[in-house]
C-alpha cells in the first residue's frame, strides 16, 4: 500500500471534513475521478470480498473519502489513493466476517457447486464467479490483491507495484505464491474424485 | 487428467472476474449523489427542472445498460436501469430537501446518507457526463444520449431500442413531485411506488426474472413455461427483445438449435442494431460448443 496514502487515511474525520465545501475547481476533479475510476473502484471492492450486496454503497463511500481528502492526492496518484481506500474497505469487511466465514464458506460451495460437476457447464454459469469467492476467500488480502490486479484488472507486475507502492519482487512473489495457493484451493475442492465424475 | 481438469478450472474461475461490473443504478446514484444532486440543489426547485436532471442523472447508467445486458443477460439489467433512473429521482428529491438543512452532517455508511450535495454553488448540471460516459462505453448506436425533453423522447418511446425506451418510461415515472423521501428504498419497493404502467413494467420484469430463476436452477423446460405464459400476458411487451432472447437461450438449453437458430434470424432481421446481438451470438456459439462435446 502507498504510505503516504496510508497515513492521509488515517487521519481523523472531523466534523468540518464532513461538510460538503468543495472548491471552485475540485467538483469537476471529482467528476473527472468517477468517471476515470468508479468502475475499477466497483470492481476492485467486488474482487477483494465485499459482498455484492454492499459493493454499491462502498463505492460512494470511497469516493466520498476521497472528495473529503482531494487536497492530499497527489495529481497522478488518484487510482492508488482510491485503491489504498478500498483496501482498507476490504480488510475491514474481512475482519467483520471472520468469525462466521467457515459457514458462510460450506453454503456458498454447496450452493455453488451442488450438482454441477460438469465443468464446462459451470464454466457458462454464473455460479463460476461465486466460487471464485469461495476460493479467493481462502487467500490472504495481499495475494488476493495482487492476484485480482493481474488476473482480473489485467496488469502488469510494474502497474501493480506502482500501485501498491511495493517493489517489482514482491509483487512477482505474492502472485507466484496466490496462484500455488489458489490451485491448491481448487484442487483442495475439485479433487480427483470430482473430476472422475465429470468424464474428464 | 485431474490435474488438466483443475487447471481449466482454475482458468474458468478466474476468467469469471470478468463478470464483475457496476450495475446501472449504482452508477447513476453514484454519479448523482457527487455531480447531479449537488447541481439541483442549489439550481433548480421546480418539478420539471428535477425531472430533467433526473434524465441526466439516469443517462450514465442507460449508457451502460447494452454493455451491462451483454455481460450478465438483460432481464434483471433493464430492471436495474429502470431502479437506477428512479433512485436517481429519489435522490435529486434529497437533495433538495437537503438544501434546507445544510449544517447536518454524515454521521454513517447509510445510502441516505450518502446522498449529500458536494457543493451548495451552482454550477452547469452533469449532463455533460452523460456523452462523456456514452463515448466512453459504448458504440454510438447503443451508447445514444437523448438530447431531446422527456416529451420528445416519450413520443418516439415505442421505436427506441429497449435502453431509451425504459430510460423514457423511469424518468416520466419519476416526475411527480410527491415521491417519498426515503433514498434507501429497495429497487423493488421504489418501482412498486409508480404509475400504472410502470406497474406493468414491473410486473414484466417479475415474470421475466421467473423465467430466470427456473432456469439458473437447472428447469429449461420450467423456464419455457414461464416464458410461455409471460408472451401470452404480455403479447407487445416492452422487455420484448428480452424476451427474445430468453428464449432462445432457453431453447439452446434444451437442445433445440434449429429453433434457437431461426429465432436468432428473426431476432436479427428485426431488430438489426439491437444491443443483445452480441449476446445472441454468444448463445448460439455456446450451443456449438456443447453439441461438438
Amino acid at each position: 500500500m502507498n504510505d503516504a496514502s496510508a497515513t492521509v487515511l488515517l487521519l481523523p474525520i472531523r466534523e468540518s471534513d464532513a461538510r460538503p465545501k468543495v472548491p471552485a475547481g475540485h467538483d469537476e476533479r471529482i467528476r473527472s475521478l468517477l468517471v476515470t475510476h468508479f468502475d475499477f473502484v466497483w470492481r476492485s471492492l467486488r474482487r477483494l470480498g465485499v459482498p455484492s450486496s454492499s459493493v454499491d454503497d462502498a463505492a460512494q463511500e470511497v469516493f466520498w473519502i476521497a472528495a473529503r481528502k482531494l487536497e492530499h492526492i497527489e495529481p497522478g496518484s488518484e487510482r492508488a489513493f482510491l485503491f489504498a481506500v478500498v483496501i482498507r474497505f476490504a480488510s475491514d469487511v474481512r475482519r467483520r466476517q471472520a468469525r462466521n466465514r467457515e459457514r458462510t464458506d460450506s453454503a456458498a460451495l454447496d450452493a455453488a457447486i451442488d450438482s454441477h460437476a460438469d465443468i464446462e457447464v459451470l464454466v457458462d454459469q454464473k455460479r463460476a464467479r461465486d466460487l471464485l469467492d469461495v476460493v479467493l476467500d481462502c487467500l490472504p488480502l495481499e495475494l488476493r490483491t495482487v492476484l485480482m490486479l493481474s488476473e482480473g484488472e489485467r496488469l502488469t507486475m510494474a502497474e501493480v507495484a506502482s500501485l501498491l507502492g511495493i517493489p517489482p519482487g514482491t509483487v512477482a512473489s505474492r502472485l507466484r505464491r496466490a496462484r500455488q495457493l489458489f490451485e491448491a484451493k481448487v484442487n483442495e475442492l475439485f479433487g480427483p474424485d470430482r473430476a472422475e465424475e465429470s468424464g474428464q | 487428467m485431474t490435474r488438466a481438469s483443475n487447471e481449466r478450472m482454475t482458468r474458468a474461475l478466474l476468467g469469471s472476474f470478468s463478470r464483475d461490473e457496476p450495475s446501472a443504478p449504482a452508477k447513476a446514484r453514484a454519479f448523482a449523489a457527487f455531480g447531479v444532486a449537488a447541481g439541483v440543489a442549489s439550481v433548480s426547485s421546480t418539478a420539471s427542472g428535477a425531472a430533467t436532471d433526473v434524465a441526466s442523472a439516469a443517462a450514465p447508467g442507460a449508457a451502460t445498460v447494452a454493455k451491462g445486458a451483454l455481460a450478465v443477460g438483460g432481464v434483471s439489467t433493464v430492471k436495474a436501469l429502470i431502479a437506477g433512473a428512479v433512485i436517481g429521482g429519489l435522490v435529486v428529491h434529497a437533495g433538495l430537501r437537503v438544501a434546507t438543512d445544510y449544517g447536518d452532517t454524515r454521521a454513517s455508511n447509510s445510502p441516505a446518507a450518502i446522498h449529500r450535495p458536494l457543493d451548495p454553488v451552482p454550477r452547469e448540471p452533469a449532463l455533460a457526463l452523460a456523452p462523456t460516459l456514452a463515448s466512453a462505453e459504448n458504440p454510438p448506436e447503443r451508447g445514444e444520449v437523448d438530447p431531446r425533453p422527456n416529451e420528445a423522447r416519450a413520443v418516439s418511446a415505442r421505436s427506441s431500442p429497449v435502453a431509451p425506451r425504459a430510460r423514457s418510461r423511469a424518468s416520466a415515472r419519476a416526475e411527480p413531485p410527491s415521491m417519498p423521501d426515503e433514498t434507501s428504498l429497495a429497487p423493488d419497493e421504489a418501482a412498486s411506488a409508480g404509475t400504472s404502467s410502470s406497474a406493468t413494467l414491473t410486473g414484466e420484469v417479475a415474470r421475466l426474472d421467473r423465467v430466470r430463476a427456473a432456469l439458473r436452477e437447472g428447469s429449461p423446460a420450467r423456464a419455457m413455461r414461464e416464458l410461455d405464459s409471460y408472451a401470452a400476458e404480455f403479447a407487445n411487451g416492452t422487455l420484448g427483445q428480452e424476451a427474445a432472447v430468453l428464449r432462445i437461450e432457453l431453447l439452446v438449453e434444451l437442445g433445440d438449435a434449429e429453433r434457437a437458430r431461426a429465432l436468432a434470424n428473426a431476432f436479427a432481421a428485426a431488430h438489426p442494431k439491437s444491443g443483445y446481438m452480441n449476446k445472441i451470438q454468444e448463445l448460439l456459439a455456446r450451443r456449438a460448443k456443447r453439441s461438438v462435446r
